[in-house]
């Protein structure tokens, strides 16, 4: 075998190589390896482009559509480490040769960051609460823990990949100034960069001493040689048909929060278009990526008032991968992106400083204001239109964060706050404001009231931190992260965080808003809580039944039936959120437990958000969730009770916020449809390529089989 | 013309000026007038420092080039870019405790 030649099926296998492919054989110490990935990259393309696929029980590989150029072909996989890259062109055949890995610390390299991360010490259940710095170092407001293991994870993994490479190892540079002192040098690391501030939060959290402690000893602890006490299992079954195709974008000094690739209410829209990224705080430059051309851009998002902070204004330290240099120059915040049926992209972004203009504020007569004057909001709205190539600017009173449209006339934009300090909900009537491009008669918001009273209308209600009262309604302390309308009855659904991210002590809720005629005055709310055991709520999408899902910081995915509750959903007892433990179905996360949690329906794994795959783009049936896994650096789908997961290996240190699905040909079958991602990390350097890692597009599809072109 | 302000007035207009400067600068992001955070609660340097008469130079030093020993493990960052009249007001303000107003 090894024939050579372009377009030629090999007589032993269904190993069918066209012009545009590249495929072969696998092979290791004891024959065929199955199970490996195959990566193949260029930067003969405009911008650098890699394709990663799966070998087949027989080590047999297939590279589908391949764009003319020269690429580096290597193999990568558990058990083994890098083989040798090798250059081929699409139509070739190529055997490859794995590299079976010399020791457990060679191939430990390439594991997933929460297979490092869970050599992290938690301290046991009986040290919470918390008996502050003259106690066991652990804030009294720390009081379980499991409010240790949520700020963990939905306050540090919010933006770092836990385990990865630059993570789990200390720069010498943080450890010179520091004297050679690890929790030194863990201080130190915790003030570098732009995001000094955002890390002092966390850290202030779990208490300094006690928390830059265990972070110092874990990795104390692996440059010693300890080694992960569990090993990730290579892909199986229909893990193996999966085609990663990546492209970079944006730049090396930025990085991205989310991207967008078409309208979720309507997945073809925009076919073979524009791929628009959201940089939050690195960058006022949106960049965006044709996938057909192999190009990427950028647009520069303005904003209204000159006298908007900047992150080159924020306090900042020295960075052990970029000195003394301002490598973020952002004011726009632009944080998360969606696309209308018309490929417009509208970003939750800033435009101002905070201090909202009087029609926001008491005394105005905006018909919210009335209801609930709002005097700041920290980031607004922006869209951009790519047709026009223009930018429209809009200036909400309420705070925005994630968005999403609903399914009714107007294109109301939804949009959630973060986390709970507004206790309200705004929304902007889209059609409203492209029609008269009038922000404040386009805008409203509500207060999250619940019917307490049970009369199943909206009336009086108590407000915050009044005493309740039975006559009345109740206003509650939460606020959306989350955010998305039911395609079934248009209600609108949001999440509120847990403690280690909103910093309130209150459990995490899905909050079912339903607007009603006059949504200021109308809207009433409904909340539920994950039973007892199972903590922090992040992100939610709902499939095509109205069933809503999420994921949990306790270490699952989560669906959320309403239909399923037995009770009444109002009324005094529906203040808690906990009159419908019927309505919750837990799924555990695969992979380890953090050894100091004793809980064996949790797992170490964190996903930041979820996206249910509705019109079934992945190529994993219709209405499928998928958690963006960011310890096991995967796509983890639930197909029909089971986990699909679908590690992304290249670069090392995969971590994404949200991701949305495409059709581009309805008729192609696979390859006319794909789900979208990006890079979400705020330090791509922390991964493989470190400083010369540029943050890139992924598009994911699962084809047939293995060998499928 | 303007109003003319009594001296409490004057006072609860700079300290709520201050307080603002502490905000946007992010210093409140690791300490709190009140509580220890990851660095000491202002009050508690303002006690520590009542009675030091160098203690505006002192502070002002860590503020701009960064100190560590006195508050525990855990250093102070440099902030070497703060202009030298807001280090001069935050330094005054955290010496008077902090106050909102």
């Amino acid at each position: 075998m090894g024939l050579a030649t372009s377009g030629v099926v090999l007589a032993e296998s269904a190993l069918n190589i066209s012009k545009r492919d590249i495929g072969g054989v696998v092979t290791g110490a004891k024959g065929a390896e199955a199970g490996v990935w195959v990566i193949a990259e260029t930067k003969d393309l405009p911008t650098k482009f890699a394709k990663i696929v799966v070998t087949d029980d027989k080590g047999r590989f297939l590279l589908p559509e391949m764009p003319s150029a020269n690429y580096q072909i290597w193999v990568r996989g558990y058990g083994l480490v890098d083989s040798p890259k090798v250059t081929a062109k699409p139509g070739q055949k190529l055997d490859l040769k794995a590299v079976q890995a010399p020791d457990e610390r060679s191939a430990a390299a390439y594991y997933p960051g929460m297979y490092w991360y869970t050599l992290l010490d938690i301290p046991p259940a009986n040290d919470f609460p918390g008996t502050g710095d003259k106690g066991n170092g652990i804030p009294a407001t720390i009081k379980k823990q499991s409010y240790w293991v949520d700020t963990i994870k939905n306050s540090c993994q919010s933006c770092h990949a836990l385990g990865s490479e630059g993570m789990r190892n200390v720069s010498d540079f943080y450890k010179k100034k520091a004297g050679g002192d690890s929790f030194g040098a863990w201080a130190h690391r915790t003030q570098a960069g732009q995001a000094m501030a955002y890390m002092g939060v966390a850290v202030g959290r779990l208490g300094p001493d006690k928390g830059l402690e265990l972070f110092a000893n874990w990795t104390d602890k692996i440059e010693k040689g300890a080694l992960p006490f569990d090993k990730p299992k290579r892909p199986k079954g229909v893990e193996r048909n999966v085609v990663y195709t990546m492209w970079d974008y944006s730049s090396n000094k930025y990085y991205l929060h989310d991207g967008i690739s078409s309208d979720k209410r309507n997945n073809k829209v925009n076919p073979n278009g524009l791929f628009w990224g959201s940089p939050e705080e690195s960058t006022d430059r949106v960049p965006f990526l044709d996938p057909v051309n192999h190009k990427s851009g950028e647009v520069v998002m303005p904003y209204r008032d000159p006298k908007l902070f900047g992150q080159k204004e924020q306090p900042k330290g020295p960075s052990a991968y970029w000195g003394d240099e301002l490598i973020w120059d952002g004011h726009t915040s632009i944080h998360n992106n969606v696309m209308d049926e018309a490929g417009r992209v509208w970003f939750s972004a800033r435009i101002r400083p905070f201090a909202n203009p009087d029609f926001c504020k008491q005394g105005s007569d905006h018909p919210s204001a009335k209801v609930l004057p709002i005097a700041e909001s920290v980031r607004q709205l922006s869209m951009y239109d790519p047709a026009k190539k223009e930018w429209s600017l809009i200036n909400t009173c309420f705070t925005t964060h994630h968005l999403y449209f609903s399914r009714d006339k107007n294109n109301i934009l939804w949009t959630s706050a973060g986390g709970p300090g507004l206790s309200a909900v705004g929304w902007l009537d889209t059609k409203k404001y492209l029609e008269t491009k009038d922000e404040q008669k386009s805008q409203g918001w509500t207060p999250i009231v619940l019917d307490t009273n049970g009369n199943g209308k909206r009336d009086a209600y108590t407000d915050l931190g009044q005493p309740d009262d039975p006559s009345k309604d109740k206003r509650v302390m939460t606020g959306f992260y989350g955010v998305q309308t039911s395609p079934v009855d248009n209600s609108v659904w949001g999440q509120s965080m847990d403690v280690g991210f909103s910093r309130v002590d209150q459990a995490g809720f899905l909050i079912r808003l339903t607007p009603g005629s006059d949504p200021s005055n109308t809207a009433l709310a409904e909340i539920y809580q994950p039973p007892e055991g199972y903590y922090g709520l992040r992100g939610l999408d709902i499939d095509s039944k109205g069933v809503v899902w999420s994921v949990l910081s306790s270490g699952q995915m989560t669906s959320f039936d309403r239909n399923k509750c037995k009770g009444p959903l109002n009324g005094p007892a529906s203040a808690s959120g906990k009159h419908c433990p019927e309505g919750w179905t837990m799924y555990r996360f695969p992979g380890p437990q953090f050894k100091g949690v004793n809980d064996p329906n949790g797992s170490a794994e964190h996903a930041y958000y979820i996206a249910v795959d509705v019109e079934n783009t992945l190529g994993l049936g219709k209405d499928v969730p998928v958690a963006l896994t960011n310890g096991g650096e995967a796509l983890l789908a639930l197909v029909k009770g089971d986990w699909v997961s679908l590690r992304v290996p290249y670069p090392l240190g995969f971590f994404s916020k949200n991701a949305d699905g495409r059709i581009d040909d309805p008729k192609a079958g696979w390859k006319g449809k794909g789900f979208w991602t990006t890079s979400g990390t705020r330090a791509n350097f922390h991964g493989e390529g470190g400083t010369e890692a540029y943050p890139k597009v992924f598009k994911v599809q699962v084809r047939p089989s293995p060998l499928a072109n | 013309m303007g109003l003319v302000l009594s001296a409490p007035a004057l006072w609860a207009q700079e300290n709520a000026a201050t307080a603002g400067l502490a905000n946007q600068l992010g210093c409140m992001f690791c300490h709190n007038a009140e509580v220890k955070l990851v660095g000491p609660a202002f009050k508690a340097v303002a006690e520590k420092y009542k009675d030091q008469t160098d203690a505006v130079a002192v502070l002002t030093n860590k503020v701009k080039n960064g100190g560590s020993g006195v508050w525990g493990r855990v250093p102070m960052p440099a902030h070497a870019l703060v202009p030298d009249e807001q280090v001069k007001s935050l330094v005054g303000w955290v010496l008077k405790g902090a106050p909102a107003k």
